[in-house]
């Protein structure tokens, strides 16, 4: 294998994350019942026309900014031309001839060491209906018909599945933040084709590319691109001819499968679409989407790191989530303690997440609650261990506030020194031959009266308080 | 090329279904296209670009996000050839 070296181009399709679609005022959805979706452009009756939606131009326009493409200003959409019933005009409008962006840059990190991957354009397009082949129909949904898409292709420059899981990690992390799409790779808003090919080391030419469509998952890519290299290895090694085709990735049995050969590909008769004039953007609102363009993860993890002094593994799980990020950042007005909260976050609240399978915004929590409940505990009103009793209640119910469960739960620390002078003094008086020991073991003597002072109160007193007092007070009796 | 067969040959690949009748309409539409076309082609067209619209314009206005617009499932479905449930049908395009 170590003498075959691999080349690795990748095609992303991004569904847009607008209210509306690419050229038709019906809403974009997802999981609802099929046709509800729709209207006279999505469907293509006669007479409708397709008018571009302004928000699905500006998501583009971020996304070329932060992958460093040049922004072509001139807008225009060209017809990809196919007879195929996921879309009912006959036609894919799409950008063939003037992608929106073009000549990016993407810095990727591969194992401690960074790489540039080359990206040739980004296009916008629409997406197609979704299709469900059983017995002898094909069922047709068209909600999803006319989705505003942007096709992202990098030149053919990754050299190992980890660099195309890496670039496609990277280019997800920054799409999620930018809130250009929900990059849902088992709902299909963020699909992944890959091409792979291979050669001897030392020689010029490279096999035929052969074209791994529609993976769905990180560890798809990387074993979908180990199978094929292996594949086409062994092809290779027995001097037989690597076909250009398209295939799929079967993760039942972790193999690519032929769908089509090069010789089956279509011509689309690409032609300047008609019913959509050229747009001019103005460059200062093309600035403005830019300036206004939502902070990075690479911006967030630098601060997250350096000003609020989380590990890079704690500030990599909460950037994860795009929803526990905005939480975490609502959560710093009101708190200072950064740790703790990272700590509660990704620790009781994400095992919370995970029995559920919801993110932080389903829950009734809020950002101000759980600040409140580490500000109690900073204060010792509460102790560490009483927020595993708080949580659960505030994560169902909101309709409370935190001091008010704490009142209920009584547990609220007993810090008043009189009150605490109360409740030690008759534990003192009951431990009198303990206390003789306080001179050869002081630590033990002092420690036992502590677990009976948290005994007799629940575990309510405050322990450096009472730990004070109790020093005090043992003192005084053993002179 | 025997276009009568050529076009019976197109409406099964596109599942449609034509009489006899209307095969030999199409096949005489095209006929007589095709001379209208002679004299398009006769056309001198060296170093003229394509024109895709009527008018050499730019335009600027894009479309807001905002209103939403949907047809009832009811028509969408009874607008199909076929519907089964929800979903439009029609007969199956992959094997």
């Amino acid at each position: 294998m170590k003498n075959f070296e691999i080349i690795i181009g990748i095609e992303n399709h991004v569904e847009l994350k607008t209210k509306t679609k690419m050229f038709s005022s019906a809403p974009v959805s997802y999981g609802e019942t099929p046709n509800t979706k729709v209207n006279e452009v999505d469907m293509a009756y006669p007479g409708s026309l397709p008018v571009i939606n302004k928000k699905a131009i500006q998501l583009a326009i971020r996304t070329c900014h932060a992958l460093n493409m040049e922004i072509d200003t001139l807008v225009k959409f060209d017809r990809k031309n196919y007879f195929y019933p996921d879309l009912t005009k006959g036609y894919q409008i799409t950008q063939q001839y003037n992608p929106i962006g073009k000549n990016g840059a993407l810095v990727i990190n591969v194992n401690g060491v960074e790489k540039t991957v080359d990206i040739e354009r980004l296009h916008m397009e629409e997406d197609t209906a979704k299709q469900i082949h059983k017995d002898d129909l094909t069922f047709i949904d068209y909600n999803r018909a006319g989705t505003g898409l942007v096709e992202i292709v990098t030149r053919p420059v990754m050299r190992s599945a980890d660099e195309a899981c890496a670039y496609v990690e990277k280019l997800r992390e920054i799409l999620l933040f930018l809130k250009v799409s929900d990059v849902k790779m088992n709902e299909g808003s963020l699909r992944t084709d890959v091409n792979i090919s291979i050669r001897p080391f030392g020689t010029n030419e490279f096999s035929n590319k052969v074209e791994v469509k529609n993976l769905n998952s990180i560890s798809n890519i990387k074993r979908a691109i180990e199978f094929e290299v292996e594949r086409q290895t062994k092809l290779m090694l027995n001097n037989e001819i690597i076909m250009q085709e398209t295939r799929r990735f079967d993760d039942t049995t972790n193999s690519t499968v032929s769908m089509r050969s090069k010789s089956d590909a279509l011509d689309y008769k690409y032609f300047r679409e008609p019913n959509i004039m050229p747009i001019q953007l103005d460059k200062n609102w093309v600035n403005e989407c830019i300036q206004n363009s939502p902070e990075l993860a690479d911006v967030k993890r630098n601060k997250y790191t350096n000003e609020y002094k989380l590990s890079l593994n704690d500030a990599n799980i909460i950037l994860t989530s795009i929803e526990m990020t905005d939480f975490f950042e609502e959560a710093i007005k009101y708190t200072n303690n950064y740790n703790k909260l990272a700590n509660i976050l990704i620790s009781d609240i994400q095992a919370q997440l995970n029995t559920q399978n919801i993110s932080i915004d389903k829950l009734a929590l809020s950002p101000t609650h759980l600040a409140e409940i580490i500000n109690l505990v900073d204060k010792s009103v509460i102790s560490s261990k009483h927020t595993k009793a708080i949580l659960p209640i505030i994560m169902k119910d909101n309709s409370k506030s935190v001091m008010h469960i704490v009142q209920e739960l009584n547990i609220k620390m007993i810090s008043d020194e009189t009150e605490i002078t109360n409740l030690v003094n008759p534990i003192i008086e009951s431990n009198l031959e303990l206390l003789e020991q306080y001179n050869e073991r002081p630590e033990r003597v002092t420690k036992t009266i502590m677990g009976q002072l948290m005994k007799v109160t629940g575990g309510n007193v405050n322990p450096e308080a009472g730990m004070q007092i109790i020093i005090k007070l043992v003192e005084l009796k053993a002179k | 090329m025997n276009n009568k067969k050529y076009y019976k040959e197109l409406a099964e690949d596109c599942m449609l279904s034509f009489t006899d009748a209307e095969i030999d309409e199409i096949v005489a539409k095209e006929e007589n296209l095709k001379k209208e076309f002679e004299n398009v082609l006769k056309i001198d067209t060296t170093n003229v670009k394509p024109l895709f619209y009527p008018y050499d314009d730019i335009h600027t206005y894009l479309r807001d996000d905002e209103e939403i617009t949907v047809i009832d499932q009811k028509v969408i479905l009874n607008n199909a050839p076929t519907a089964t449930g929800d979903f439009v049908t029609i007969k199956k395009v992959v094997k």
